[in-house]
């Protein structure tokens, strides 16, 4: 009995070590000063994301205008939203829309123009990325004035140019091609996925190509089996991040507005969470922050189950290893 | 073609004389001269519809570059812009969340590179998934809060925030930057009986420099390109940035407030003021430029 409880004290005292040793090295010194380094974030966290979430989560389940305080009113506003808001549907629609082009061809934009300067032959190769990243430092209300005037229906050029060809001038806001103006504006933004690609394009061992050539790989080959699944990763953080903002998408959609697109085409997942929180016009029975706050947790929702996806997705596509 | 007229690179080149072009070449140049004029034809016909005269704005075939120019175009904006005070609001907050942005990141990423605790990778695993949680998750109660407070119309809500941790993605590209300051640079500092924080503020940021004038860079241009932020909190417009002034703009100008030239005769107008505001970003970026490619290729590369 005595042996059995040494034996049975042993492990335990080893695991009570364990834990104390974590706790000495928990609120050790060196510990210490990486909590005081670390402080101001976590504040910042608590007090502008993780109280925030807990605030949101229960503000969407209220009906909240701000000024008032907040009355319980369970699962409405979600209902509301999605069985009678028909600017809901509108909106889910054009965001996802959105999402599924603008994303892909986005990325598909950028990494052919990085395969394009990844040529040592090519000259100029500073420039070309600072003329293709320069779209994006613009104020994005600038740069969307500039682009929708490009497609403005009378007097803008993609008009003249339409004309000069002798077809019909499109009113490229007030019917389905508005779609595509918001599309082509986000696709003007290639320029940092580019350069991103551009980098991973160049951390690509040379001698993977070169034994390919030997083995008698063609181009198409080389670019298949050796360019795409080294550039898997950046394809991947582009991907996550670029559906992130689209599905944000806000301020395009909301300049673009301005040129008369009718609501249908115009409202946005975003521009649906600030016109019930701010636009003081809220949506039948619902609106204001509650309202809103259901309509930015429908938001978390497919950004999370996408991007769930996409990352459990991941391991079959997604190679982190180079050769 | 044949000479190197700067005669940078060296006559010798390691592929010798240039050979002439290859067909493929040729198409690589053809794409990226094609992709090139698409990109820049906004900016282009935003420059050129600034200086016409309304005749030329609405004439066809369309008047590619107006002749004489007509520079009186950009005077409505001037007059009808409070610029100075537009131009204040503007710097003060994008110059104050930089600072803060480069002085809060930088102590973050240093406690995440250099400073060791059992529960550092989590918490650094944690910043990373902020960085996927969607912005309108958090920002009504963020907004309800300062509205309690009530710093609605102050700076305050631009200022505060960027002092608590400074941002994750700027964290994230600092603490690469860090990573590649050898530990026993810190270590000797230590030994030499320097305190922690003088450690950080007179051994590693100094080398972090390059890192940190990325970060301010990013943040200044971040706040001046903002629209979002400034159209939530300021709705004073003696508290106005310039992004919010030209979006302003476009709703006077085209209901005829302030200026006397009505509707679709104002797009003249509207590109001038556009390129205005787009001008001191345009700059900055042209002469920094590497800072923007790199940092973006270490976010980009690292993630």
């Amino acid at each position: 009995m005595g042996v059995g409880l040494q034996g049975m004290a042993r492990p335990a005292a080893r695991a009570v070590s364990g834990r104390a040793l974590l706790w000495r090295e928990l609120t050790g010194r060196r510990s210490r000063v990486f909590y005081a380094f670390i402080a101001p974030w976590v504040l910042g966290f608590l007090i502008y994301t993780a109280w925030p979430m807990v605030l949101s989560a229960y503000y969407s389940l209220t009906s909240y205008k701000i000024g008032l305080s907040p009355t319980w009113v369970g699962f409405s506003n979600y209902d509301y939203l999605v069985r009678h808001d028909l600017n809901f549907s509108d909106a889910v629609r054009n965001s996802v829309t959105y999402t599924a082009f603008s994303v892909p061809m986005g990325i598909a934009l950028s990494l052919l123009l990085a395969l394009l300067l990844n040529n040592q032959r090519v000259r100029g190769l500073t420039f070309w990325r600072a003329l293709f990243y320069m779209p994006t430092v613009l104020p994005a209300v600038a740069s969307s004035y500039m682009f929708a005037w490009m497609f403005s229906y009378r007097y803008g050029p993609v008009t003249s140019a339409l004309r000069f060809v002798g077809a019909n001038p499109i009113n490229f806001f007030t019917t389905d091609y508005a779609h595509w103006v918001i599309i082509l504006f986000a696709l003007w933004g290639f320029g940092p996925g580019m350069i991103i690609f551009l980098a991973g394009l160049q951390g690509i061992p040379r001698v993977l190509y070169e034994a390919a050539a030997i083995d008698g790989a063609g181009r198409l080959r080389s670019f298949y089996h050796i360019t795409l699944p080294g550039v898997s990763p950046v394809i991947f953080f582009q991907f996550t991040n670029g559906l992130i903002g689209a599905m944000q998408t806000f301020q395009v959609a909301w300049f673009l507005e301005a040129y008369s697109l009718p609501k249908s085409r115009s409202v946005f997942l975003g521009t649906l969470v600030y016109s019930n929180a701010f636009g003081g016009t809220g949506i039948g029975t619902a609106g204001g922050m509650g309202y809103a706050s259901a309509v930015a947790w429908v938001i978390f929702a497919i950004v999370l189950v996408i991007t769930a996806m996409n990352f459990w997705g991941a391991r079959f596509w997604v190679h982190y290893e180079q050769i | 073609m044949t000479t190197n007229r700067l005669g940078i690179g060296g006559s010798v080149s390691a592929r010798g004389l240039r050979a002439p072009m290859s067909g493929a070449l040729m198409l690589t140049y053809g794409i990226l001269i094609v992709v090139s004029a698409v990109t820049v034809l906004p900016l282009f016909w935003a420059v050129s519809t600034s200086l016409k005269p309304f005749k030329d704005v609405v004439a066809y075939p369309p008047v590619l570059w107006p002749t004489p120019p007509q520079w009186s175009n950009y005077i409505p904006v001037f007059t009808n812009w409070d610029i100075v005070t537009h131009f204040r609001n503007t710097m003060i907050i994008a110059i104050g969340s930089a600072v803060a942005h480069v002085c809060a990141g930088s102590l973050t990423a240093y406690a995440f590179s250099k400073l060791y605790c059992p529960i550092r990778n989590l918490l650094f695993g944690l910043m990373l998934a902020t960085i996927m949680l969607p912005g309108f998750v958090t920002f009504i109660p963020v907004y309800v809060m300062f509205h309690r407070i009530g710093m609605v119309n102050s700076f305050f809500p631009f200022l505060i925030p960027p002092w608590f941790g400074g941002g994750a993605w700027n964290i994230f590209l600092l603490r690469q930057f860090f990573m590649t300051i050898p530990d026993d640079l810190i270590h000797a500092a230590r030994v030499d009986g320097a305190s922690e924080f003088r450690i950080f503020a007179q051994v590693a940021a100094p080398l972090a420099k390059p890192a940190m004038a990325t970060i301010f860079l990013f943040s200044f241009m971040g706040s001046w390109n903002d629209f979002f932020g400034p159209y939530i909190y300021l709705t004073k417009r003696s508290l106005w940035p310039f992004a919010l002034a030209l979006h302003a703009l476009r709703d006077e100008l085209t209901s005829g407030v302030g200026i006397g030239v009505v509707g679709s005769m104002t797009q003249n107008i509207i590109m001038g003021a556009s390129l205005i505001v787009a001008l001191p970003v345009f700059l900055l970026f042209l002469f920094t430029q590497r800072f923007f490619i790199e940092g973006i290729t270490i976010t980009g590369m690292k993630g």
